[in-house]
């Protein structure tokens, strides 16, 4: 599934990362990796962005990237 | 000793440097708080100090993030101080990895450590120590904690300098050991990283070691390497913290109500609203009047005295119509400007100001804007020149440029006297709603403008935002302190250098006919002749030709606080007394002061906003474009708004 599908609390376990290299590169950096476990913490009043919890901080990232974003629900 | 200040956004970088060199670089509690290259130097002035824009890793993605990696491979320097927020270390210390690879000395700075007894979380150093081969040094910039005995190791050559030991797996190693043999420059191993990540690789001996790793890993090279990086770290972490870190529960606390599904934007109204009633409203209008009274009775007094010393008129007018008339109208709006500037900054450090734009990205995406904007458009408020600056953040080039553009239609706080001068005249107990009322008015055309640039401009974004929502913080009073007083104090400055010297020149202009005859009336001045030709401009928006408005706008374009001192200037001239009564601008009625008001505030913008344009947008022919763009937009909008109210009877 992709990390876009979560509700908020829920987590997943992040198994590859579909974009564009730019844009995988980016998260990379940011600590979004195969294996790394991410939390959907929260979204905004608006309805985008969305702020996600890994590696002991957090994210705020908008939905579109979040869709490139797929692993297993944990 | 040239010592580079290296880190993620908002780790601290900054305050660290203030601490250091007793400087004062401004300090927010939002990434990318510091858009450029800062020097600066210690007490004994034996090191030279360089904060550095934040970065996440040696990729750049913005503008002001290629300025710290052009830095770091280009520029000479002695030492890297890698400031590391020991808060989140899984995240910075993935930039420390990447540091390493440059093989220079450095030193990991553990700052905030102030916060880890909230977390109780123990960092056992030795071991860090052990595996990177580089110093780690506790302090806690904000606590002012460890300094000095930073600046010791720093200046005994006491930090450890030992070969590395790889972070990737010993293949991998292998391949980038191969690459880098065959680089004879400096930073060898940082390009072989780079000639290996890269997507079209042209060297037979990259090519084949990227086959061998494409076929072991069978993911994009850059992807393994920073998998193993965070690998590495995981690992590294599980020897030496006592638990995982967790994100700072406070924080988690707040952000359920000020990012609420519900509350947040009505919050978010409300604290800008009550901002605004009382810096502008409030203490606005009450400390305008008190300090205004006091200007005007020394004014009177310094007048009799040196009439009873016997100076002449001439020496009397230059002093209270021309100096004191000129600099006094911008002193009056100095208690206002504190009351502004103090909230701003409270938003600002404690972290508030990065959830605004958080939660405002999805609408101003509709506009071409990133929510990032939020940023530029609220520092507008003080002073466009440096709010334009901070569209570096913004990453993607058409948005900034947008952003850029933009910026100077907030009405900045040099702009403030125009609104409050016309709303007290025209509107009296009304003033504070009607400067509320034109502050939302501010905010449509932005966005209107918006609408019409990112047509012409092409804006057009996939999917980037992307930032850190850092930790709550209380705002440090001293630092709240030392920013109001240093822009408080630009403020002042200005007002007593440029403004008085145009005031002087202005004085002279009015008081003098061309054959130099001095005491003509003013409507005989060069003043006078010099504003006719301009006077044609403004009869539609006007209805009336006054050359003395003209002049006023004219003035404006040196800097916006020109144009209510230039107006009191020429009144003083014209025979002294209340401004709006004296024959020069008696004419203003309703309709005429709005649209005055509207002219000003959203035409073209001071020099310096424009030389801070130029430089972003990085043409003057795209100034030139912007500046054309805003006259032409303030200029129609005033026209629309003088014949509306001028048919409604006002």
């Amino acid at each position: 599934m992709k990390l876009s599908d979560l509700k908020i609390s829920e987590s997943l376990k992040v198994s590859f990362i579909d974009a564009e290299p730019t844009i995988k590169h980016r998260l990379n950096d940011l600590g979004i990796t195969k294996g790394v476990i991410i939390t959907l913490s929260g979204i905004s009043p608006l309805g985008d962005p969305y702020h996600i919890e890994l590696r002991g901080y957090r994210l705020a990232i908008e939905k579109a990237l979040l869709e490139y974003v797929c692993g297993d629900k944990v | 000793m040239k010592i580079a200040l290296v880190g993620n956004q908002n780790s601290g970088k900054s305050t660290l440097f203030n601490v250091l060199t007793k400087k004062h670089q401004k300090i927010a509690n939002f990434p990318g708080a510091t858009v450029d290259i800062m020097e600066g130097s210690t007490y004994d002035q034996s090191l030279s100090l360089i904060d550095l824009p934040g970065i996440y890793s040696l990729t750049p993605y913005s503008k002001e993030q290629e300025t710290t990696l052009s830095f770091l491979l280009h520029e000479d320097y002695d030492l890297i101080l890698n400031v590391v927020d020991s808060t989140s270390l899984e995240r910075s210390l993935y930039l420390t990895t990447q540091l390493l690879d440059l093989n220079k000395p450095m030193i990991v700075v553990l700052n905030m450590t102030d916060r880890l007894k909230d977390t109780g979380l123990n960092i056992h150093i030795k071991t860090l120590e052990k595996r990177l081969g580089v110093t780690f040094f506790q302090v806690s910039a904000h606590k002012r904690t460890g300094i000095k005995d930073l600046l010791c190791l720093i200046e005994q050559n006491d930090y450890i300098q030992t070969k590395r030991l790889g972070i990737f797996p010993s293949n991998i190693e292998a391949s980038i050991e191969k690459i880098t043999n065959l680089i004879d420059f400096d930073y060898k191993r940082y390009y072989a990283l780079k000639l290996l990540e890269d997507e079209t690789p042209f060297m037979n001996e990259v090519i084949d070691e990227k086959a061998y790793l494409a076929n072991a890993y069978d993911e994009d090279i850059y992807e393994v390497f920073a998998e193993a990086r965070y690998k590495f770290i995981e690992t590294l972490l599980s020897y030496s913290t006592s638990k995982l870190t967790k994100y700072d529960k406070r924080t988690i606390k707040i952000d359920s109500i000020l990012l609420h599904k519900f509350w947040a934007i009505p919050i978010f109204l409300l604290i800008m609203f009550v901002v605004y009633m009382i810096s502008v409203g409030v203490v606005g209008s009450f400390s305008v009047g008190v300090v205004e009274g006091l200007i005007d009775n020394f004014s009177q007094w310094l007048d009799g005295s040196l009439l009873n010393l016997g100076a002449s008129d001439w020496s009397r007018s230059l002093l209270i119509d021309g100096l004191i008339a000129g600099v006094g109208a911008m002193l009056a709006f100095i208690p206002q400007l504190v009351m502004l500037f103090i909230f701003i900054n409270i938003l600002e450090a404690s972290g508030y100001m990065t959830r605004i734009a958080f939660f405002m990205d999805k609408l101003f995406k509709r506009f071409g804007l990133s929510g990032r904007a939020l940023i530029p458009f609220i520092l507008g408020s003080g002073c466009s020149v440096p709010a334009i600056y901070s569209t570096r953040t913004i990453e993607y080039k058409r948005e900034r440029d947008l952003t850029a553009i933009l910026t100077p239609l907030i009405p900045c706080s040099a702009k403030l006297p125009i609104i409050t001068l016309f709303a007290s005249m025209f509107f009296g107990a009304y003033a504070g709603l009607v400067t509320f009322l034109l502050y939302v008015f501010s905010i449509v055309i932005i966005f209107l403008s918006a609408l019409i640039l990112k047509k012409i401009m092409k804006v057009k974004r996939v999917g980037n935002y992307i930032v850190e929502l850092p930790t709550y913080k209380l705002p440090n009073a001293k630092y709240v302190f030392r920013d109001v007083l240093d822009q408080v104090w630009g403020f002042i400055k200005h007002a007593t250098t440029i403004i008085l010297l145009t005031s002087v020149v202005l004085w002279f202009l009015a008081s003098f006919n061309f054959r130099l005859h001095y005491g003509v009336d003013i409507d005989q001045s060069i003043l006078a002749f010099l504003g006719k030709g301009l006077s044609y401009l403004f009869y539609p928006i006007l209805g009336t030709h006054s050359w003395a408005s003209s002049i006023a706008f004219l003035q404006g374009l040196i800097a916006k606080e020109q144009v209510v001192s230039s107006m009191e200037v020429m009144s003083g001239v014209s025979g002294g007394g209340p401004l709006f009564s004296s024959g020069l601008f008696s004419f203003f009625t309703v309709s005429s002061a709005v649209s005055f008001m509207v002219f000003n505030l959203y035409s073209a913008p001071c020099i310096a906003s424009i030389a801070a344009m130029r430089e972003e947008l990085g043409s003057a022919k795209k100034a030139l474009y912007a500046v054309i763009f805003q006259t032409l937009m303030a200029y129609a909008i005033a026209l629309v708004l003088f014949w509306l109210l001028r048919l409604g009877g006002l």
